[in-house]
């Protein structure tokens, strides 16, 4: 692209020819106030506040959109700019409240920093102003019309990022309104975008609200931990309190997710465990600090060869990770994080960073819905498609990206990876629900280059039809691991034979010690039922984590980690590049990284407990998958699935978070539902191998008959006691 | 997917209508404007229902369908009488009497400026300028102009309206 000299203000700079006088400025180092120009939006013009002169133009012009010349002059310094701002502002505030002592925003609002540097001490305008209600839109976002300043930021978020949203402006002019159309809540998985981009304080996070002033947070910077994508987040602490969460460096996305900003306030929960518990008889009594060491150790020490056994989140930290690997070689033990009962490991992929994802020319996702799992790469999906790629979403649930992309249909669940191997063999027409236009999509897709994306259920045979097949057509692959650091983990070399072996053992005796780390397991692992009974069998048990949950309660020994936000530990993103975090506040009590309990016990055992994680050069080889593709039979085909809203990590402890998901749902087929009579929102009994639990029907539209999709992740809700080792199982549907 | 739209939402005619519409335009969306007219023109008026309908055709969410709508005043947002009476208050209208005739309007129908007869008959408006300024006062009734008015040609116009 060629360049062009502009000067601004005297300053000379050279910027490429399509860019605006804004971004020139912003390069010479002179500063031009804006509301609606955003860095990562397109240019709108709509608020006038950049309004600039140009040498040679009769009328100011607006910096944002106006592209520069060569040879272009302009001035941001004259009465002529100095008064039209004044008069932006004046007019900005008619009806503005001015309520800052009270704003969330303050301290960091565009409105009050350009009053303040560009706008008039006094206003002409007398009037009484005209106010608006405040309106809260769920448990997480807030909107309070009269300050807003219709810069469309918000708005434009969600028709440029998110393809649409239900979220707009109505009415015209002076009487424009911003919100949500159809519903009083808003829950697009994606909504704390909309509290960042708006530059003034009409939509503000309701976590945060009232909370403390901007000003008296420290921001550390961090990763967040609910997810591969590995985004970067300013953690904002006072009195070793986490107040807030901030994303300010575009890295990977200049976009997050609702888990990475809301699923926080679990860090200053007050069930917080912060102190070391042993069991005396049925109570768990606090306990010092040596002797619950001492003792743990004392115990390890007995156990022989492939007597003790580690369990851990896919998302410790690779420092946590690595201290666990080299305890268990020491205890010849076993170790694995793969709580979710995967059968795979996680495999290198040919897509080295989000952008070749966002230049793709069309990408197939297939078992997964990659906007729970990975939210930010959905979006990354979508940029691709609006630069033009074709995008497909094949699976067996799905709430966000399907009904954005070209080619969309739901499976059943119990045939979900045979139907897609056909794909892949070639068989289009294998694919159930799709209308000619797509089909005829899905062909080019597969003849051409094509990216496509593994999601976290896909079965260790289906990764490897998968791969076999992209290595084949030179197509590229991505592969999706749960938990924020698995393959972190892998690289700690943190595995075995999987969780349900390792639960397997523990039930039938041979091993007999257990120590999980920060995962419980009735949560995660698809079979409650073992979960339960090898607990029950262990002869020792301890637990590390924040909170006393369902596992702990079979635990010998609690000991009290930190969190996140209180630890320096890095994880390895989807991209395997290391990301580093900084501890943000002090170890809350006397918790404490896996790692240095690790160090302490192995200490006290007189083995060396070695933390340093070095991530791995090569991954997993899916073609060594020996299982067969999931398949699963029955008149009624379950999916079980963590609701997004419970999926972030600790969300039964991120009380507003969690909330938004109110109570468990059923998505079910509208042949179902008629043929049980139910209609949306009714209520509806699933029963199978080990409970029965209630559900509020989701009729949903291309939900394939005899095949429902059921929420896990609710407190006291054990669905996983449904399933027998994976996330699929045949069950029974009645009304309730 | 397949989407499923119902067609029966829509009269036969003004399917093929909606149909002929939306296939002139390269970018379907283009054609939102005039769908909206045309499912107007049948319905009388946009609910929620109709928004989503529409919104569910041009694969759009309902909000920026809604915001679309409610942009331009011509779009009734909420059920109105089969007649819907539109009186200027504008500068020139106003200056020759419009007021008076709204006021006579309310009382002869019984009803106030928004609302709508218990038969559902009428549903008066007002709205600013018309273009007819050189015919003050003026009002519309669906689509069709009135001007020049008084009392008595309002009187004249309403009867006369089945
Ligand atoms: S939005 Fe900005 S200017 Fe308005 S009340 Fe809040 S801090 Fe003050
Ligand atoms: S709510 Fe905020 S982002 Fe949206 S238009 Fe108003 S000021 Fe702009
Ligand atoms: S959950 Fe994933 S996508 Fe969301 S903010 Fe965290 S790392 Fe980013
Ligand atoms: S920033 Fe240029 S018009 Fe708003
Ligand atoms: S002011 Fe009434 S038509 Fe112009």
């Amino acid at each position: 692209m060629g360049m062009v000299k502009v000067t601004i203000d005297g300053i000379t700079v050279e910027v490429p020819e399509n860019a605006t006088i804004l971004q020139a400025a912003m390069k010479a180092g002179v500063d031009i106030p804006y509301f609606c120009y955003h860095p990562y939006l397109k240019p709108a013009g709509l608020c006038r506040m950049c309004l600039v002169e140009v040498e040679g133009m009769p009328k100011l012009a607006p910096a944002c959109v106006t592209q520069v010349r060569d040879g272009m002059v302009v001035r941001t310094n004259t009465e002529r700019v100095k008064k039209v701002r004044e008069g932006i502002v004046e007019f900005q505030l008619l009806h503005h409240p001015l309520d800052c002592p009270i704003c969330d925003q303050a301290g960091e609002c565009y409105l009050q920093d350009i009053t303040f540097r560009y706008g008039r001490a006094t206003s002409r305008f007398v009037d009484e102003k005209e106010l608006y209600p405040t309106k809260f839109y769920g448990p997480l976002i807030v909107h309070e019309q009269s300050r807003c300043i219709l810069c469309k930021r918000c708005v434009r978020f969600c028709t440029e990022v998110l393809n649409g949203a239900d979220w707009n402006v109505y009415w015209r002019a002076a009487h424009s309104l911003i919100g949500s159309y159809e519903s009083d809540k808003v829950a697009n998985y994606f909504t704390c975008n909309l509290v960042e981009v708006c530059p003034v304080g009409a939509i503000t996070s309701r976590l945060y609200r009232y909370k403390t002033r901007i000003w008296k947070l420290e921001f550390t910077r961090s990763v967040c931990e609910h997810c591969e994508m590995g985004c970067s987040l300013d953690l904002g602490v006072r009195e070793n309190q986490l107040f807030k969460i901030k994303h300010r460096m575009a890295d990977p996305s200049p976009w997050i997710c609702d888990k990475g900003y809301y699923a926080f306030d679990y860090v200053n929960h007050a069930e917080r465990i912060l102190y070391p518990l042993a069991r005396q008889e049925n109570k768990m009594v606090s306990v010092e600090v040596e002797d619950a060491v001492s003792s743990i150790a004392d115990k390890l020490k007995n156990y022989g060869e492939g007597e003790v056994a580690f369990i851990l989140s896919p998302s410790l930290c690779l420092e946590d990770a690595a201290a666990v690997s080299s305890m268990a070689k020491a205890v010849k033990g076993l170790v694995d994080y793969r709580v979710y009962g995967e059968d795979y490991l996680p495999v290198k992929g040919n897509v080295s960073d989000i952008e070749d994802v966002e230049s793709a020319k069309a990408v197939l996702v297939v078992g997964g819905d990659v906007a729970v799992s990975h939210p930010v790469l959905a979006l990354s999906i979508l940029k691709a498609k609006n630069a033009g790629a074709k995008v497909g979403v094949l699976s067996a649930h799905d709430i966000f990206l399907g009904e954005r992309v070209d080619v969309f249909s739901l499976l059943p669940a119990g045939s979900e990876e045979p139907l897609i191997k056909e794909l892949l063999d070639g068989n289009v027409d294998a694919i159930p629900d799709l209308s000619d236009e797509e089909r005829s999509c899905l062909k080019d897709m597969l003849s051409g280059e094509l990216l496509l994306v593994a999601g976290v259920r896909a079965s260790s045979a289906l990764r490897a039809a998968i791969y076999s097949r992209s290595k084949e057509k030179g197509w590229k692959y991505l592969f999706l691991d749960r938990g924020c650091n698995a393959k972190g983990l892998y690289s700690a070399g943190a595995y075995s034979e999987g969780v349900g072996e390792i639960l397997n053992r523990v039930k039938e005796g041979k091993v007999k010690a257990l120590v999980v780390a920060g995962v419980d397991l009735f949560n995660t692992y698809p079979n409650g039922s073992l979960v339960k009974e090898a607990l029950e069998s262990a002869e020792f048990l301890v637990v590390m984590d924040l909170f006393f949950h369902d596992t702990a309660m079979y635990s010998d020994f609690f000991l009290p980690i930190t969190s996140f936000a209180e630890d320096g530990g890095s994880v390895v993103d989807l991209f395997w590049r290391v990301r580093r975090r900084n501890p943000a506040m002090q170890p809350k009590g006397l918790s404490r990284p896996v790692r240095d309990w690790l160090a302490l016990i192995g200490e006290a055992m007189g083995a060396d407990v070695d933390s340093q994680g070095q991530v791995a050069e090569t991954g997993w080889d899916p073609l060594q998958a020996k299982a067969e593709l999931l398949e699963v039979k029955g008149n009624t085909v379950a999916l079980v699935e963590h609701a997004f809203y419970r999926s972030a990590r600790y969300a039964s402890w991120c009380s507003r978070f969690s909330e938004v998901a109110e109570s468990p749902c059923a998505y079910i087929s509208e042949d179902d539902a008629k043929a049980l009579g139910v209609s949306d929102g009714d209520k509806v009994l699933v029963s199978g191998k080990g409970g029965k639990f209630e559900f509020v029907a989701k009729v949903r539209e291309g939900q394939p008959k005899g095949s429902i999709v059921i929420d896990a992740g609710f407190d006291r809700f054990p669905v996983t006691l449904l399933l027998n080792g994976s996330w699929v199982a045949p069950v029974e549907l009645r009304k309730a | 997917m397949r989407a499923v739209i119902d067609k029966e939402f829509v009269s036969e005619a003004t399917w093929n209508k909606i149909q002929d519409l939306m296939s002139r335009y390269p970018d379907r969306r283009s054609a939102l404007l005039q769908v909206l007219h045309a499912v107007q023109d049948e319905k009388g008026y946009l609910d929620m229902e109709a928004i989503k309908w529409i919104a569910k055709l041009f694969k759009l969410p309902p909000a920026e369908v809604y915001s679309v709508a409610s942009f331009y005043t011509m779009f009734n947002l909420k059920k109105v009488g089969k007649y819907l009476i539109q009186v200027c208050t504008n500068i020139s209208c106003m200056i020759n009497g419009a007021e008076d005739i709204v006021r006579h309007i309310e009382k002869k129908l019984g009803i106030k400026v928004g609302e709508t007869t218990p038969d559902g008959k009428f549903t008066l408006i007002t709205v600013e300028c018309l273009g007819s300024c050189g015919k003050a006062p003026a009002m519309m009734i669906n689509k069709d102009y009135y001007e020049n008015l008084t009392p008595e040609k309002v009187d004249a116009i309403l009867d006369s309206l089945k």
